[in-house]
């Protein structure tokens, strides 16, 4: 059972670890670069533990109703702190900091010990960001750990802050990001500006039970602006088209960072937001439709650009991209718990492809997929669990994934109006990329025969490479994702009672509705699952069929999808430094300092002649100058007060 | 108590001038009475705190020029407590900056502690005579501070400095003036409690008058040329004292004497601040992404921040809803935090000049690897100044666009907008100064000195403890503020 005490300790916890490891390993210096490691991980398995009692008692409680604190009051303004602990609260709860645990116990193998302290200490502060974001009841709240997910997203992207592509990288994350903050800030904004109708109803209008409580009240021309500016916040989080971009180059972080921010951390707060506050979205049939829309657009768009990557983090990085246009999309079509449980499945088979990923680079030095090749001989439990992973994100029955990814084609499918249409085909279509672009990857890594690795990358010989299983440590997390990548799907959310598990457990229990499958529209996912296995082996076994008919004909196109449509050309290139630096910011440094600048001087009778005349009085003589002119002032003062 | 904390550094000042010779001794006595100066702002600040009426505390007052009705008058009240907190805080930290100035010690210490008292003078004065006196008395010891310790073009940048106050300074005159003509009285208190009517010119036309002198100080765009200069020449304890607490005598003037002396105004011409906010914030931040030395980087943010007071006091204008003191509040916090951010970041940026000799960003680069703490503190005052949650100067940005959100919507939203310009330039900043390979040049340096941790920690920690518990200062504000707005705005 848990009380409040023990709510926020699962927040302070991991704020608790952060705060020491940085003050005692980092300021001073006073302990064993281990000792932080095993405090986090310490930390985080008792918040886990937490958390899972919290999922306890939501299972057999509902919703605990705690009262909120205030933190800051001015005039009308009441700003309240205080957590909501729901459904949804204790089942991302126990997402986040589950997947957060398995991947600090493998970074004890991935990281260099030299770097634990700084490593383990943002690992403890992000955990307690995404902690805080799923815990807050009020939405400033929201906002205040969100922008904390940013800093540690920023820090932990930029560790290896020595290489320049980390450092841009991790900028590159902050600020995309932001661009959408700004909308969910207005969003924000804009509540507080219909304080009126909230406190009309003894309501406060940022407590996140008074907005849904409230929602069906508000004009809809209202909720639709606070709900497209809460989407652009999720947006720019979960890394949706058009802002997606920076997401892939994230992957300049270390791995164990990729595994924790694109599974169950960062990515994940976006689509628990809208998951969030979907009671007030509903309300909009206009931003529903933009949710959906975006949504199914961002599973095709970026599911193209992973089928061409030569890294296998990037093509990871798009498939999670893409993934989470499934969940957006399925939040869109009105079905935000079926969103969730996809979250919850792609959780685990996300981080477990990353943490394999981690594993094989572990071996090989690189994560260019053209320098590796055949691993699977070397490493039979990376490559086996790295198999599961796939065939769970591809959705073949009946692992996690299929579960998950039928019943968001189901529900779009069975929805009926124009926009569920578009989502099924879209999302319909994003399967047989998927399993296109996940089996390419897995041919290209573990497949054939070895192609060099580091060395071969870089020109050298016996450096970087050896050829092994990953110590245990890094294993046994693979295998405890592998077991849940496979489980978590039918076990969570079974069709039929399943032992003390009632059918459609989980998407009940986070108030959707069960009850549910249709068998043709199985297979058909299968079978285009298949199909496009198939083809990719196909390439894979005879090269030569990509120089021929239809393929050939692919090749230019190939060419714009591997400079990811130029969008980072656009963006970056032609926006940021061309139009923005290099034209309006020039232009406005250029007129402060010659117009601006000159003009004022001028009045200011400093311009460049004055200043010539002062120039001989300059000699040494400054401070009496300066003296004379202040107490000229003063004198100037006395004279008003006496003769004016 | 209020006097005494006043002179207190003045007396200092004259004695080192007059009784201490050694450089060594110098330093010592000069932290003695910065440290003094610390405890003695912070029992002002407890004080007014306790008392949470929001009325002036520990009032002095004694008649001074009879026949012009002139009054030797300190208070402090919930607006200037703070300030004089923030103020006391900087102290000791400027006298920390300046611990390795080798030339003139004696004479540079007299001028900084001179200038404390003017800078607490201003806040403390409820006279408006005593109010210029101070004003007009801060001048001097910064003029000397540039031309003399600072860099560049110091000379030239001292005297622009001055010229565009004494330019302000005019027209404040003028606007007391016709104040003292038309009511018979300097007395602040007196002139914030009555409605100004009658003057000798347009109530308008006093508005501006007092309005241009604090514009200039705050900056405000287009007067703001005089701030990137005067920061970029001056030492590192200059920089730290003009941008902690001397801007700040602007924002404080506009709200002691332009809101609370003419509301009807305020309220009538609050589109034209909204304006000259809007330009400020967001022109002042994409000129900072153009800028190339750290400190003119840093003094053009400024610019953009303290167009967020200016944003807040637009706030009080004529809405379609009722005027809220959440704006207004927003705009002190402001100054406080601002303050506080700004400070700590110029005196990492003095500190790590110190070493490099350098302040120009190419030529910097890797510096963590040999300074993590002052690029560990160079990180925390950036992330503070865009506004990161749990840092101090989100909060009072937040309350500046929630308070003035309802009123000026599109302009607010522009305005918002700029926390991604924010972010970008000290983002880009910090990863350009601190991150990427280690310079071969910079492998002599080594990390800070004791006396300047301990300025790095007193600072971080009051942007953490006012991040994390606003309130302590907020309510303070709140105190004076809030009742100020119900009775001259409801």
């Amino acid at each position: 059972m848990i009380n409040e005490f023990f709510a926020w300790a699962i927040l302070f916890l991991p704020l608790a670890s952060f705060s020491i490891i940085a003050i005692l390993c980092l300021a001073f210096r006073a302990l064993d670069a281990r000792v932080s490691s095993y405090l986090a991980i310490l930390t985080i398995g008792a918040t886990f533990a937490l958390s899972v009692a919290a999922l306890a008692g939501t299972a057999s409680h509902g919703e605990f109703k705690w009262d909120s604190h205030t933190w800051l009051s001015i005039g009308d303004l009441e700003i309240k702190i205080g957590i909501l602990m729901d459904s949804l609260t204790s089942i991302m709860l126990v997402v986040a900091t589950g997947v957060s645990l398995l991947v600090q116990i493998y970074s004890l193998g991935y990281m260099e010990r030299h770097e634990y302290p700084r490593y383990y200490a943002y690992m403890s502060l992000f955990t307690a960001s995404m902690v805080g974001v799923v815990l807050a009841k009020s939405i400033l709240q929201v906002y205040f750990f969100w922008e904390l997910v940013g800093l540690s997203s920023y820090l932990l992207i930029g560790f290896w802050y020595h290489k320049p592509s980390a450092a841009a990288a991790a900028k590159k994350a902050f600020l995309i990001t932001r661009i959408g903050d700004v909308g969910f800030l207005l969003a924000i904004l804009y509540l507080f500006a219909q304080k009126q109708f909230y406190i009309d109803q003894g309501l406060n209008p940022f407590e996140i039970p008074d907005i849904l409580g409230s929602a069906s009240a508000l004009p809809v021309f209202a909720a639709t602006w606070l709900s497209l500016g809460i989407f652009a916040g999720a947006v720019g989080k979960s890394a949706q088209f058009p802002l997606h971009t920076w997401l892939p180059d994230a992957m300049e972080g270390p791995t164990p960072v990729s595994a924790l921010i694109h599974a169950a951390t960062m990515v994940a707060a976006g689509v628990f937001l809208i998951v969030r506050l979907f009671g007030l979205i509903e309300q909009s049939e206009m931003a529903l439709a933009v949710v959906a829309l975006t949504g199914a657009f961002t599973a095709v768009f970026a599911a193209t650009m992973g089928m061409v990557m030569n890294d296998i983090k990037r093509v990871l990085a798009y498939s999670t991209i893409s993934q989470l246009g499934y969940m957006v999309a399925a939040v869109g079509i009105g079905v935000p718990a079926v969103a969730m449980f996809h979250l919850f499945t792609h959780a685990f088979f996300k981080a477990l492809l990353f943490l394999g990923s981690g594993s094989v680079n572990h071996a090989t030095g690189t994560f260019d997929m053209r320098y590796m090749g055949g691993l699977r001989k070397h490493m039979k439990w990376t490559y086996y669990t790295f198999l599961i992973g796939s065939l769970s994100l591809v959705g073949i029955f009946p692992l996690a994934g299929f579960w998950s990814k039928d019943e968001i084609l189901l529900d779009a499918f069975r929805g009926g109006d124009t926009i569920d249409q578009i989502v099924f085909a879209l999302t319909f279509t994003g399967i047989f990329l998927t399993a296109f672009y996940m089996f390419r990857c897995i041919h290209m890594t573990f497949h054939g025969e070895f192609r060099g690795g580091a060395d071969a990358e870089n020109g050298e010989i016996g450096k970087s490479v050896h050829l092994a299983e990953s110590p245990l440590v890094m294993v046994a997390p693979l295998v405890i994702l592998a077991v849940a990548a496979i489980g978590s799907g039918y076990v969570a959310n079974p069709l039929d009672k399943l032992g003390a598990i009632p059918a459609h457990w989980f998407v009940e229990f986070l108030g959707g509705h069960g009850g549910k499958f249709s068998i043709q529209l199985a297979l058909a996912s299968t079978l285009v699952a298949v199909l496009g296995i198939g083809i990719a082996t196909l390439l894979h076994r005879n090269s030569q069929l990509r120089k021929v008919g239809v393929l050939a004909t692919l090749k230019p196109l190939e060419g714009i999808i591997s400079r990811k449509y130029y969008l980072d050309d656009f963006y970056e290139g032609l926006v940021v430094s061309k139009i923005f630096y290099g034209g309006v910011a020039r232009f406005l440094d250029w007129f402060d300092r010659e117009i601006v600048d000159r003009t004022v001087e001028i009045i200011g009778f400093i311009g460049r002649n004055s200043g010539r005349v002062f120039t001989p009085l300059q000699n040494g003589q400054v401070q009496v100058y300066g003296l004379v002119a202040s107490l000229g002032g003063l004198l100037i003062m006395v004279a008003y007060l006496v003769f004016g | 108590m209020l006097t005494f904390t006043l002179f207190l550094p003045l007396v200092g000042a004259l004695f080192i001038l007059f009784f201490v010779n050694t450089p060594r001794t110098v330093r010592a006595v000069a932290l003695l009475i910065a440290l003094v100066e610390m405890v003695l702002a912070s029992v002002v600040f407890w004080t007014v705190s306790q008392d949470g009426s929001g009325s002036f505390q520990l009032v002095e007052k004694i008649a001074w020029i009879q026949s012009l009705n002139i009054q030797y008058f300190l208070g402090v009240d919930g607006l200037s407590a703070p300030l004089i907190l923030l103020t006391g805080l900087l102290t000791p930290c400027a006298v920390f900056a300046s611990w390795y100035v080798e030339d003139r010690v004696k004479e540079h210490f007299f001028w900084m502690l001179t200038l404390i008292t003017a800078v607490m003078g201003v806040f403390m004065a409820l006279d408006l005579v005593l109010f210029f006196v101070f004003w007009e008395l801060e001048l001097i010891p910064m003029y000397f501070l540039i031309s003399i310790w600072g860099t560049g073009r110091k000379e030239y940048s001292a005297m622009k400095f001055l010229i565009f106050t004494i330019a302000g300074s005019a027209f404040m005159l003028i606007g007391i003036l016709v104040v003292f003509l038309s009511s018979g009285t300097f007395d602040m208190t007196e002139l914030a409690g009555s409605t100004l009517t009658n003057l000798l010119i347009p109530t308008q036309l006093v508005f501006v008058l007092f309005f241009i002198a604090f514009a200039i100080k705050l900056p405000v765009w287009p007067v703001h040329t005089w701030l990137p200069d005067a920061h970029t020449d001056a030492p590192t304890a200059g920089s730290v004292i003009l941008a902690g607490v001397l801007i700040k005598m602007g924002g404080y003037g506009l709200i002691r004497i332009n809101v609370a002396m003419f509301p009807e105004v305020t309220r009538e011409y609050a589109w034209v601040i909204v304006g000259l906010a809007l330009v400020s914030v967001i022109y002042g931040a994409i000129v900072t992404l153009r800028q190339s030395d750290l400190k003119r980087l840093i003094a053009y943010s400024s610019v953009s921040h303290m167009g967020l007071v200016l944003l807040g006091i637009a706030s009080l204008g004529a809405g379609k809803s009722a005027v809220t003191s959440v704006g207004l509040n927003g705009s002190a916090m402001q100054m406080f935090t601002h303050g506080t951010i700004t400070g700590l970041m110029f005196l990492v940026v003095g500190q790590i000049y110190l070493r490099t000799h350098t302040r120009f960003i190419p030529d910097l680069g890797g510096l963590i690897v040999k300074m993590p703490f002052l690029c560990a503190a160079l990180v925390v005052s950036g992330l503070a100044s865009l506004g990161l949650p749990g840092l101090s100067g989100f909060v009072s940005e937040a309350l500046v666009f929630l308070g003035a959100f309802h009123v000026w919507p599109w302009p607010v939203a522009v305005c918002v907008f700029g926390i991604v310009l924010t972010a970008g330039y000290i983002l880009w900043m910090i990863q350009r100064v601190i991150f990427g390979p280690e310079s071969g040049k910079f492998s002599e340096i080594t990390d800070a000195r004791l006396p300047e941790i301990v300025p790095v920690v007193l600072l971080v920690a009051s942007i953490l403890a006012v991040g994390l518990y606003p309130a302590v200062i907020s309510d303070v504000f709140s105190s004076t503020l809030s009742p100020l707005i119900s009775t001259r705005f409801g």
